[in-house]
């Protein structure tokens, strides 16, 4: 049984949350603002109370607010945090990211996407082992990035230890992207690189298959963590966060 | 609290006066230092002796020139120099070589009284040649037209003998001409007076109004004809008695100024006469001038005459009486007994101006309260809570107050030049000199420093005033600009006319004058043109100050809009979260479950309306961070129909993407990209609206086409659809706020989509329009290609 931590001033809100993250499967502890949270990590981490896994953290708090509780978290914790936020300009994103946080979803949130998230956060903190204990794989066949995990030899996608099934063509172009994290791919080149028999001109075809690759390992399409659009130039892979 | 020294008002007005104070003395008692010592000979071994004998020999000359200007009024200056130590003797008499006879006389006896015309020695007898050093014998002009000039006083001054030439003027009464010579004469008072070698003089004939005979015509006879010899001619040459007339022609008044012209005298009227058969009295020695018809003048030459004057000081000195050699030998006696206390008082006093300047650099600007209203540049606090302040002429441009401290000394050296009046006069116009000179100079101290103190030196001159709004100009108006280049041409022409004008020296004026008329024109319009670049200034300023004022306001409205819009976030996040838990409910009612749809829909759009809210305040006021970059066209548009692609599909869609800009055609046969300057990510963000517009208003089973063109050198992302309902309102409508395509507004959107898209595209540098035709929508977004 996962424990979560949601922090929120807002009473309302902390019993939606309360109720979607239950129907999961969760345990909820609640928390009405950043002192208070830190008051329950610490009492967790003193074994009064049992061990937390995941903080979603809203960032405008009466007594401390979000960023401020989120710094002096990362002084002493690396449970996933999610931000959770009415604030959605970039530059509150940026912010939230570089300060510590693992993930940030917007008010007002969709549950199904903040479910996922919350899900995504726990698999790879429990799964990938919170100390780090990343299994040293020397097998050539197996890529990972982020939560994305490729066995060549059998032709196997996992997203936080989930198998996703992909197209031939999409799971080519994702090991294309695997092999070579961080580099911005043309579509022509993907094109030429993925294609079997590159037609000239057809080129804008693999926008379509890249936004259906998006759609099978994003939680949202719309703003993707490992497939980012590099409008104007191609497609890169990153780390995710 | 206790002042500062620096803030004393005692201090500001003690200092420069006490300043001022100090380089007078210096200069009076240097200038009395070296007038005393250079008199003496060489300044650095002046002695005593040296000093006084340079005084006497002085003071010799100056009673010797007043003894010889009283002999031609016979008192020989007895009334002025009696009761002096001056005993002296005068020889009057005309001679050729005065100095070889006065060499003579001091080689022989001047012990003989019979050789003077007038003499008051006490003891002849002391007038032997071995008694040289107490003689002097000096000549000056005796003539009655001399006077002496004492223009300068003190003890080493020596005056002179003015000799005025005087011109008698007598009235013409009758004409003649000397036989012998044949000089014509002049008759005035019964006494005949030759005329002057210059003055012009001739015979002349005519015959019928034409000249036949003038005097030294024919070359062969000089002389002047007499009234005999011209019958003879008029004879002699067969000239018509009747029409011939001859007469004697001499030109008057060619040596003043006023008129001139000839007299005419008839044969008969010049009077015949030998001038060795006349008394000397009837026969003048001067000569005649003529002024005018009825007038002539003579020059009394007796000027010439000079009298010895043999003078005898003992060297010891009646100190009893009152003249110039004991008055000087006192005041030199004194000046030796003083000469180290006047160097040193100079000495001292320098290093008292040399103090005080220092202490006036120091306080110069400094003052407790700055003067009330005092402008920004003007002033500055320093640490201590005092003040620096630039007041009063200090504001005044620095190279006005070098000129006019040039002006004071190009007067001054004019007013140096005046000063004749001897040694206490230039005692006295050194003071003033210093005074004033001194206040000038102060004065323009005081502004350099202040000036210095407070920065900003080249804005305190009117030339780096102007010097610094012409460069200015650069990031002024164009107007401003074209102002400048024109009076630089202008200025330049008007230059190069003057060097041509002043070469010419056009109509005789000096160079000089045009100088000085281009220099006051330059001056005029330097004025004229600062006055309009500040009229300028502030026209543009307060044009600055509107747009800024504006771009303040638009902000200030973006701010509020996110501020309200997160605090909205709130509430809405909650009755968007409970609604979608209410639809998982199982209500047993049908039209609750068609309410808690009606819920969820709107709840989604008031989402969607808050964030396009953020956006569109946000780009239309352009509070939107640009990353600009070369963005491939083609590359971006097949990349943002492929994230549509499926989208457009489940919506019935077909989308066409036809890209022409870039590809092969027959000029070009190879394909290239095709580069804008855009932000990438707004860029999208302004497809993603076009799209996203088409899958929520396109007519269900139609196609939609995305094109890229080039025309013209400009890039175009065209967008086209069928519209599902029917369009009732004008494209401009369209972009409005809040706008929709349908009147019912019953779909999903804000109305905000395409707002944003034209803000954004417009805020990239592109051009962003919408045109319907129909049923036909229709947008183009249009950046130059690069």
């Amino acid at each position: 049984m996962n424990r979560i931590l949601v922090a929120d001033d807002d009473a309302d809100i902390r019993g939606a949350l309360r109720i979607y993250l239950e129907a999961e499967g969760y345990e909820i502890v609640e928390a009405e603002n950043g002192q208070e949270v830190l008051d329950l990590l610490g009492k967790s981490s003193r074994g009064l109370l049992p061990e937390l896994q995941l903080i979603l953290l809203d960032v405008m708090m009466p007594v401390m607010d979000g960023i401020i509780c989120l710094h002096k978290i990362r002084e002493n914790y690396n449970l996933p945090v999610i931000l959770l936020t009415a604030k959605s300009e970039n530059s509150d994103k940026v912010l939230g990211l570089t300060v510590g946080a693992d993930d940030y979803v917007t008010k007002p949130f969709d549950p199904v996407e903040l479910i996922a998230r919350v899900k995504s956060q726990l698999r790879r903190y429990l799964l990938l082992g919170n100390a780090n204990s990343c299994q040293e794989d020397n097998n050539s066949s197996h890529l990972t990035i982020g939560g994305i995990d490729v066995y060549d030899d059998e032709k196997k996608v996992t997203l936080d230890g989930e198998e996703v099934s992909l197209t031939p063509t999409e799971y080519e172009i994702l090991k294309l992207f695997m092999l070579h994290p961080g580099k911005v791919f043309a579509p022509a080149e993907i094109y030429r690189n993925v294609w079997e028999d590159p037609v000239p001109g057809a080129e804008g075809t693999v926008a379509v298959h890249i936004r259906h690759l998006r759609e099978k390992l994003e939680i949202d399409p719309a703003e993707p963590r490992y497939i980012i659009v590099v409008w104007g130039q191609g497609y890169k892979m990153t780390q995710g966060n | 609290m206790k002042k500062h020294w620096k803030n004393r008002t005692l201090f500001k007005v003690l200092i420069p006066f006490l300043q001022i104070a100090c380089i007078t003395s210096t200069i009076v008692f240097a200038l009395l230092a070296c007038y005393c010592l250079s008199r003496g000979g060489d300044m650095y071994r002046a002695s005593r002796q040296s000093v006084e004998q340079a005084s006497r020999a002085a003071v010799t000359k100056n009673y010797s020139m007043i003894a010889a200007t009283h002999v031609a009024d016979k008192s020989y200056g007895r009334s002025a120099l009696s009761g002096t130590n001056f005993q002296y003797g005068i020889i009057t008499g005309h001679r050729s070589d005065i100095d070889g006879y006065i060499n003579k006389l001091t080689a022989s006896d001047l012990t003989d009284p019979k050789l003077y015309a007038y003499q008051n020695f006490k003891d002849i007898s002391r007038l032997t040649p071995d008694n040289t050093k107490e003689v002097t014998i000096l000549h000056y002009p005796c003539s009655k037209w001399a006077s002496y000039q004492s223009y300068t006083d003190g003890p080493f001054s020596v005056g002179s003998v003015y000799v005025d030439e005087q011109t008698v003027t007598h009235t013409i009464k009758g004409f003649g001409l000397e036989k012998n010579s044949r000089t014509p004469y002049v008759l005035a008072d019964g006494i005949w007076y030759p005329l002057s070698e210059d003055t012009e003089y001739t015979a002349l004939i005519k015959e019928n109004q034409k000249t036949v005979f003038s005097y030294a015509d024919d070359g062969t006879d000089e002389r002047l004809p007499t009234r005999e010899e011209i019958r003879e001619l008029i004879k002699h040459n067969h000239y018509s008695k009747k029409n011939t007339t001859a007469f004697y022609r001499i030109r008057y008044g060619y040596n003043m100024e006023g008129s001139d012209g000839y007299l005419y005298i008839k044969p008969e009227e010049m009077k015949e006469f030998d001038a060795t058969k006349l008394a000397d009295s009837k026969i003048s020695t001067l000569t005649a001038t003529p002024d005018t018809l009825t007038t002539f003048s003579t020059l009394d030459n007796d000027a010439e005459d000079e009298a010895i004057v043999v003078s005898y000081v003992p060297k010891e000195l009646d100190m009893s009486l009152d003249d110039d050699y004991v008055r000087n030998q006192n005041f030199i006696h004194f000046f030796f007994d003083h000469r180290y206390l006047f160097i040193a008082l100079s000495i001292l006093s320098f290093l008292g101006f040399l103090v005080t300047t220092a202490l006036f650099l120091c306080l110069a600007g400094h003052t407790e309260e700055p003067m009330p209203s005092s402008k920004e540049e003007n002033i500055r606090k320093l640490s201590d809570g005092t003040w620096l302040q630039r007041w009063g002429i200090a504001r005044m441009p620095m190279d006005l107050w070098l000129l006019l401290l040039l002006c004071f000394l190009g007067i001054s050296g004019a007013w140096v030049e005046s000063i004749n009046t001897g040694f206490g006069g230039l005692l006295v116009h050194g003071v003033a000199y210093c005074i004033l000179g001194g206040l000038f100079a102060e004065l323009l101290l005081y502004v350099l420093v202040v000036n210095l103190k407070l920065g900003n030196i080249v804005k305190r001159t009117l030339l780096g005033r102007f010097i610094l709004a012409l460069v200015n100009i650069n990031n002024g108006t164009q107007i401003q600009k074209k102002a400048r280049n024109g009076f630089i041409i202008v200025t330049v022409l008007e230059f190069l006319a003057f060097l041509v004008m002043s070469s010419t020296s056009l109509g005789g004026v000096h160079s000089d004058v045009f100088g000085l008329l281009f220099v006051c024109w330059v001056a005029l319009r330097v004025v004229v043109f600062i006055a309009l670049k500040k009229g300028t200034d502030i026209l543009s300023q307060s044009l600055d100050q509107a747009v800024t004022e504006r771009v303040r306001a638009e902000r200030f409205q973006t701010q509020l809009i996110t501020n309200v819009s997160h605090d909205i976030k709130t509430p809405l996040t909650s009755i968007i979260s409970y609604v979608d838990l209410l639809s998982k409910e199982s209500l047993d009612n049908n039209k609750a479950e068609e309410y808690v749809e009606v819920l969820t829909r709107q709840s989604a759009r008031l989402k969607k309306l808050i964030q396009d809210l953020i956006d569109a305040s946000k780009a239309s006021s352009g509070n939107i961070p640009l990353h600009t970059q070369r963005v491939n066209s083609s590359v971006i548009l097949s990349q943002a129909a492929g994230e549509y692609e499926e989208k457009l599909k489940t919506a019935g869609i077909e989308l066409q993407t036809f890209v022409t800009a870039g590809s092969p055609d027959s000029d070009n046969p190879e394909a290239k990209e095709v580069y804008i300057l855009a932000d990438p990510q707004q860029l999208w963000r302004v497809f993603n609206n076009l799209l996203s517009n088409i899958t929520k208003y396109a007519q269900h089973s139609t196609r939609a086409y995305v094109d890229l063109e080039e025309v013209n050198g400009r890039i175009r992302f065209i967008f086209r659809n069928t519209s599902a309902t029917a369009l009732h309102v004008s494209a401009d409508e369209l972009m409005e706020r809040f706008v929709q395509g349908d009147a019912s507004r019953s779909t999903e959107g804000s109305g905000l989509g395409l707002s944003i898209a034209k803000s954004l595209t417009e805020l990239m540098g592109g051009s962003f329009t919408i045109t319907i035709d129909g049923d036909l929508f229709k947008a183009i977004v249009d950046f130059p290609a690069i």
